[in-house]
């Protein structure tokens, strides 16, 4: 009886430290940016506008953002080593208008928070990962060498004006079973290698992971911390003053 | 000679009066003139679909570029 205790024991012990074994990951994607294509039509109607934005993603061109992350947690923000090589006008278009600043995503909690420098005592902005409702697709194409699923989701932007629908479309490798990507798009069942934001694509310049380790993922913490509702709230009194 | 100091100090009223007129109504224009242009810029990013913090950041710039003459590198060129 005792050895058979023992033989179970000893299964327990094994197989818990191959399951640990197995848990462990680390990764990181560097991800370069295109402006999306803006019609000649759309360019003319709106002269003033595009004359600046072509500027600064002129200005902007070259830069990178990085996506690291575990089997928990990712964290995605502006390639810290591109800081001092581009134009500052560049960083500034980057950090306002490309990214919106950094983001810590944490699957267990399903808590995606953001770090947009927008107020005064360090606020975080707050998001819930499982209300992001893709469409999956069964269209393929390879990035590097990962096999990519398409899935796109509806994007709604409010301004002055009313509400803009946008398409997203992701482009997912299921060879990489985490559920991360660029700015603040998760939760599909692999991880984003491309993405066709509202104005921007970002597209995976180089993927690295290592199965043998678990990274230390960079967190956001803050006491103050608001949903995006208020924050888009508060932009909008501040609009109206 | 009373009458004729009382009517230079008039003139000189008058002409100050006058130029200050000119100015503040030249300074208006230019105001109105750079909001004009400060609201095109963005409703133009408005009808882009701009959400509400890229706003901010645009029109922010747009307003120190058409209303205090600086440029776009000025605006955003500062680390």
């Amino acid at each position: 009886m005792k050895l058979i205790n023992y033989i179970i024991l000893s299964i327990f012990i094994t197989s818990f430290f191959i399951r640990s074994n197995n848990e462990k990951l680390s990764g990181e994607v560097e991800y370069g940016f295109l402006p999306n294509n803006v019609s000649q039509e759309e360019k003319q109607n709106s002269k003033e506008l595009y004359d600046v934005l072509d500027k600064m993603n002129e200005a902007a061109s070259g830069l990178t953002f990085i996506l690291k992350f575990n089997l928990n947690e990712s964290f995605f923000e502006l390639n810290p080593q591109m800081e001092s090589d581009i134009k500052p006008m560049g960083i500034a278009y980057a950090k306002n208008m490309i990214s919106k600043g950094k983001y810590y995503f944490n699957k267990k909690k399903d808590e995606l928070l953001r770090e947009a420098n927008l107020y005064d005592n360090y606020t975080l902005i707050k998001s819930i990962p499982s209300q992001s409702k893709w469409t999956l697709y069964q269209d393929t194409k390879k990035i590097d060498k990962y096999l990519c699923y398409k899935a796109t989701k509806i994007k709604t932007v409010t301004n002055n004006l009313g509400d803009h629908h946008f398409v997203i479309e992701a482009w997912y490798t299921p060879e990489i079973p985490v559920p991360f990507g660029p700015n603040e798009f998760n939760s599909l069942p692999g991880l984003i290698l491309e993405l066709k934001d509202a104005s921007f694509t970002f597209y995976a310049k180089k993927v690295s992971i290592d199965k043998s380790k678990s990274a230390v993922i960079n967190h956001l913490e803050s006491k103050n911390i608001i949903t995006e509702e208020k924050n888009n709230q508060n932009f909008f009194k501040l609009r109206k003053n | 000679m009373k009458k004729l100091f009382s009517a230079i100090a008039i003139m000189l009223f008058m002409g100050s009066s006058l130029n200050a007129n000119v100015v503040e109504s030249s300074n208006k224009e230019n105001s109105d003139d750079c909001w004009s242009q400060v609201q095109t810029f963005v409703l133009q990013a408005e009808r882009a679909g701009k959400s509400l913090e890229e706003l901010e950041f645009l029109s922010n710039g747009a307003y120190a570029v058409f209303c205090f003459g600086y440029s776009w590198d000025d605006v955003y060129g500062t680390p």
